[in-house]
């Protein structure tokens, strides 16, 4: 019985050791995910319709979202023609 | 995509290119073809799935449009859809007696993409239809070899200007840019006796209860309209004012009237 505490101290030891190494390759492997997460979020993304960006815009209407998604502005005027294509809900 | 595609001012070879194109498009991202690139995604079981860059693209632009819209929307939709009844291509849904399954909110921001590593909770079905044809649209002006048009199922983006007709009459010049209309007038079908249709609110899990019919935006890009336009839709009565913050043109059309906000009228008085 004597010997035993000793053993169970240093068993102890062990576990708590391997708790925090696994706590800390944990917290290791979040932040890894996280960075990698954050490093491809969107905002950092570049446009990806840049054929249609050579429209006028103004101030107004270039307001972009914090997750870089740009609205732009829309480029519209009176028609006095038969229409080339329709717009229509698919 | 099962739409009919319109373009103009294309050479023999950028006709075969953006010809190509959508039709690659389509199986990639297609709900109905079983060995789309989106139907494995959706079936695989772990966290973290590796992804074409094309696919990886979309999702990018698909969450950035979840961001800019508060949610509205949403890619993570397609148990959603499915719910609703859009389990298969549009041509072979029948109304029928049964209801619809339950709803399913929207969960975009369990959703990112790492270079062409796609992580989302294992059981979400992604439907990228929201930004996917717009995208398309403005991928294949692109491709042509000056001035002209691409339109797909009413989604249209142009290089110089071009007369579109308007959904119930009148038209306008799309002088650049993209012009979009999304609504719930072409894709519907009943469930137990309830109308559904294909744009479904994140906020309900159901299809939406939009006070209008159709909605179209003019933006900068065919993909900027097509996202606004949706989520002008789904604001419902908000929907005006709403465009109007980010200086966007839009028309709605009730069921009983057409309505445009001031962005709308500054531009066609």
């Amino acid at each position: 019985m004597a010997s035993a505490a000793p053993r169970i101290v240093e068993a102890r030891t062990r576990a708590a050791t391997a708790k925090r190494a696994i706590a800390v390759l944990s917290v290791t492997g979040f932040l890894a995910v996280f960075v990698l997460a954050r490093a491809a979020h969107p905002g950092h993304t570049t446009a990806s319709s840049p054929s249609t960006s050579n429209g006028p815009s103004t101030e107004q209407g270039s307001v972009e979202s914090d997750d870089g998604f740009g609205f732009g502005s829309g480029s519209i005027a009176p028609s006095h023609v038969a229409p080339s294509v329709q717009t229509h809900t698919s | 995509m099962g739409v009919a595609v319109v373009v103009a001012g294309a050479d023999e070879r950028s006709f075969a290119a953006i010809e190509s194109y959508f039709a690659n498009m389509d199986s990639v991202f297609s709900r109905f073809r079983a060995e789309s690139e989106l139907n494995a995604v959706n079936a695989a079981e772990s966290w973290l799935v590796s992804v074409s860059p094309l696919f990886a693209d979309a999702v990018e632009t698909a969450i950035a449009a979840a961001g800019a819209t508060d949610g509205l929307v949403d890619p993570t939709l397609g148990v959603a859809i499915e719910a609703a009844g859009y389990d298969r291509d549009f041509a072979l849904i029948e109304s029928d007696d049964r209801p619809p399954g339950a709803a399913v909110l929207g969960s975009w921001r369990t959703v990112r993409i790492a270079s062409r590593l796609l992580f989302r909770p294992p059981g979400t079905r992604l439907d990228l239809n929201g930004v996917v044809k717009s995208l398309a649209v403005d991928e294949a002006l692109a491709l042509l070899p000056g001035e002209g048009f691409v339109a797909a199922g009413g989604d249209i983006a142009t290089r110089g200007s071009v007369a579109v007709g308007l959904p119930g009459g009148g038209g306008l010049q799309l002088q650049a840019g993209g012009l979009a209309t999304s609504g719930r007038t072409g894709r519907c079908w009943s469930r137990g006796g309830r109308p559904q249709h294909h744009l479904i609110d994140p906020r309900s899990g159901r299809p939406s209860t939009s006070r209008w019919l159709d909605v179209s935006v003019a933006a900068e890009s065919c993909v900027a309209a097509d996202v606004a336009a949706k989520a002008a839709f789904l604001l419902s009565s908000d929907g005006p004012d709403w465009l109007d913050e980010r200086g966007l043109p839009g028309r709605f059309v009730g069921e009983n009237r057409t309505v445009t906000n001031g962005a709308w009228r500054a531009q066609l008085p």
